[in-house]
């Protein structure tokens, strides 16, 4: 993550409060919560990890950004040849304040990257990640967002394939609760060195509640002409009026069945991960789900 | 008479004077022109670097009146517009056309018909004066000058085009057509294209446009502003084959009231440099909207399309197709935009693009944007970008078919679902454009460098694939003088700067 990529970049490392950085052997599983360190206007947090060849990480990062007039925190990470990660982040934007973060990967030759990430906002939260995939390596993402209470929240994603046979597929959800505004978008690329790469973007998002808002941009570049396959789709999801109908006729009332739907909205963006993520993954839905459920 | 130079107030009120225009048209053109000034050139733009907007001709006109039969018309226009086929297709096809040269319209005519059925077909600086009412309620309300400078630059200098008033109830029976030519190098053409469907009428307009290929580049600034009023449907077909050294801005937009239909078809064969992006409002309850845009970009070409749709009604529907060839290192975007307004109530709006790549020097970019404020709208976007691949030439090799003809079969796959949009005549012709244009050696004079001349370096059966590529060029025009001619001939090799008839080809040499 050079500091001339974007003016959010740039804040980021002028404001640099705290940094961590990590490099991992062999298998590991690792959990963080980085915490703020206020220094001034912008509180601002920087994490590395760097896996060597052949190694494997659980990756777990807890972030609850909110406690300065502008927090922002970044995970780089590094993919030596051949390994593997399982990323779960999970985002709770619940402070006075707006916040970025972002994950930054560049993966090497034969490695893989499974991520998901689940989010919430109740101010204005940009989530930035971006990937750069090297030869043979394959990244599947997928994201869950909410917005509530006049809050937006606005998530890109990049995927730079410039290494060939590589393949990514990526997908985001993002939901706008009652006056929520959430904004789902990205950019697949496939670069001229990508020679028969596959790529597979999907984003989606759904209102539900009055003066909801949503976009949805999901883009896509192809460099060359040996491409195998790429792919995007963009859909805007919502409950009609029989799904709803179904769901109360057994039983349920208005807001389980509201849950329920957020649910099946969300677990299919945890399918990316693997193992003991995978079920911590179900877990801090069920924590997400109960917490939107509190509040109405 | 030709007027070049730098834009500026003087140059605006000069094409106002010339036009005898009313008062509020000459305010409308220097808000506009003040709105050019103060504008931003949009950064994403690409290709256009050499684009230089003081260096090319505002204003061209050859002096000539207008015709009302092709016998009037000067004999080098006439031997011009008869090689692109146009009479012919005027007596078998149209209800009325419009041929614009240049800056202005050289040639009009409607058939009686349609002056008895009340409908209004008229050059757009004719309209301006002899209804002058009707023209201030539509010109420019559809498409404003304010929405970006290339907009503004156009209703600044505006010059010929049409304009189309359909009563209520109408159904006007066969297309009326307006055709478009750029007869020069560094010259700008900024027509303007008018479309008022009064409730319940029904129209098919369509629009052509070609350019001989000259020594340097031109450009063209054109706008469409339809306005159909409840009921109405208005079918509004491109098919653009500039010659390959043409820099093209198309400003096309439709506002639809309540239960009318407006359909854009948009053919994008020609230009080193398009960029479209057929609009529509939905602002009545129930209105619909198609676009289908075909974009090819064979050789180093942009082909920047796409399209907008803006729901702002109940129960409002939109359909969006897109399908884009890239070939030769040609580099095609979609780029579109599906919004559905906060009342918008049960909206529906489905998207769908679909890339072919035929060689990896050639790119393919996709970026579709939709935008929702309505709950209980929804829209959808489909897209994917894939490329010939050597399984699906050796396939069909293997049934016997040369490499250019399975190229060719293969994109006429990929257009065949949007080919239903198209009249009859338009089909087989681009059928056999496209089977031309794909075949082994490539389009032929698609490249002002290669022309049609059969390079000396070939080996014996190249050689004999070109001769017999242009022996089939020749026999389509021939055999089909409507269209065919003019939509192969537009790019075909250098020719001396305009109004030199003898530098066109000869159709069927």
């Amino acid at each position: 993550m050079p500091a001339h990529e974007s003016r959010l970049a740039a804040m980021h490392y002028g404001a640099l409060g705290g940094s961590t950085s990590l490099i991992v052997g062999g298998r590991a599983y690792i959990r963080a919560s980085p915490r703020a360190v206020d220094c001034g206007s912008v509180v601002s947090r920087h994490s590395v990890v760097i896996l060597e060849p052949g190694a494997y990480v659980d990756l777990r990062v807890d972030l609850e950004p909110g406690s300065g007039p502008l927090d922002l925190s970044f995970v780089e990470l590094v993919l030596g040849e051949g390994s593997a990660a399982n990323v779960l982040i999970g985002v709770r934007a619940a402070g006075p304040s707006p916040s970025a973060s972002g994950l930054r990967a560049a993966l090497g030759r034969g490695s893989r990257l499974n991520y998901a990430l689940l989010g919430s906002g109740d101010r204005m939260h940009r989530q930035d990640d971006r990937m750069v995939l090297g030869p043979a390596s394959s990244l599947r993402s997928g994201a869950f967002l909410i917005s509530r209470r006049g809050a937006g929240v606005d998530r890109f994603l990049g995927v730079e394939h410039s290494g060939e046979d590589s393949s990514s597929s990526a997908s985001a959800v993002g939901i706008a609760l009652d006056g929520g505004y959430v904004v789902v978008r990205g950019l697949v690329s496939i670069g001229e060195g990508a020679a028969r790469s596959r790529a597979d973007f999907t984003a989606g998002v759904a209102l539900l509640g009055e003066g909801a808002r949503g976009h949805a941009a999901p883009m896509l570049e192809v460099h060359t002409g040996d491409v195998l396959e790429a792919r995007h789709h963009s859909f805007e999801a919502k409950p009609g009026p029989d799904q709803l109908f179904y769901l109360r006729s057994r039983g349920l009332s208005e807001p389980e069945a509201r849950d329920l739907i957020i649910t099946g909205f969300a677990e299919s963006q945890l399918g990316a991960l693997e193992g003991r993520l995978a079920q911590e993954g179900a877990g801090l839905l069920r924590d997400l789900v109960r917490l939107i459920g509190d509040d109405a | 008479m030709i007027l070049r130079g730098r834009i500026s107030r003087g140059l605006v009120e000069e094409i106002s004077r010339i036009k005898r225009e009313p008062e509020w048209m000459l305010r409308l053109r220097l808000r506009a022109l003040e709105l050019f000034e103060s504008l931003p050139t949009p950064q994403w733009l690409r290709g256009v670097e050499d684009l230089d907007l003081d260096q090319i001709s505002a204003y061209v006109s050859s002096g000539s009146p207008r015709a009302e039969s092709w016998s009037e018309l000067p004999d080098y226009m006439r031997k011009y517009y008869e090689r692109l086929g146009i009479p012919e297709l005027e007596a078998r096809f149209l209800s009325g056309l419009t041929a614009v040269l240049d800056s202005e319209t050289v040639y009009f005519r409607m058939k009686e018909y349609l002056e008895k059925l009340g409908v209004i077909l008229l050059p757009m600086e004719e309209a301006v004066q002899r209804y002058p009412d009707l023209v201030r309620e539509h010109f420019s309300r559809v498409f404003p000058p304010s929405d970006h400078k290339f907009a503004a630059l156009h209703t600044a200098l505006w010059s010929g085009g049409a304009f189309v008033y359909v009563p209520k109830g109408v159904r006007v029976p066969q297309p009326i057509e307006a055709y478009f030519i750029i007869g020069g190098s560094l010259e700008g053409q900024f027509e303007h294209t008018l479309i008022v469907a009064d409730e319940g009428s029904e129209l098919t307009f369509i629009e052509g446009c070609s350019a001989p290929m000259l020594k340097n580049y031109s450009f063209h600034d054109g706008m469409v502003e339809i306005h159909a009023l409840r009921g109405s449907r208005v079918k509004f077909i491109t098919v653009q084959n500039w010659s390959r050294n043409v820099i093209n801005f198309n400003n096309k937009r439709a506002i639809a009231e309540e239960d009318a239909t407006v359909e854009w078809v948009e053919g994008s064969i020609g230009s080193r440099v398009t960029y479209t992006y057929p609009s529509t409002i939905l602002r009545g309850r129930g209105s619909r909207t198609s676009n289908v845009v075909v974009g090819i970009a064979n050789g180093p070409y942009l082909k920047d399309t796409g399209s907008k749709v803006i729901h702002a009604a109940p129960d409002t529907r939109s359909s969006i197709v897109s399908k884009n060839i890239s070939n030769g290192g040609g580099v095609n975007v979609y780029r579109g935009l599906v919004r559905m307004l906060k009342g918008a109530t049960n909206s529906v709006s489905h998207v769908e693009c679909s890339s072919l790549i035929m060689d990896k020097a050639s790119k393919a970019h996709t970026y579709p944007h939709v935008q929702l404020e309505e709950p209980t709208a929804s829209a959808s976007h489909e897209a994917t970008t894939s490329r010939l691949t050597e399984d699906q030439l050796f396939y069909l090799r293997s049934r016997g078919l040369k490499e250019g003809e399975a190229k060719s079969l293969i994109v006429l796959g990929f257009l065949q679902d949007v080919m239903q949009d198209l009249p009859i005549e338009y089909v087989s012709v681009l059928t056999k454009v496209m089977q031309v244009e794909f075949s082994e050696v490539g389009g032929l004079g698609r490249d002002p460098r290669r022309g049609t001349r059969v390079p000396e370096d070939l080996g014996l059966p190249h050689r004999q694939a070109l001769h017999r590529l242009e022996r089939v060029r020749a026999l389509l025009i021939r055999c089909l003088p409507v269209l065919g001619g003019r939509l192969l001939l537009s790019n075909r090799r250098e020719c001396p700067d305009r109004g030199d008839a003898a530098g066109l080809p000869d159709a069927g040499s």
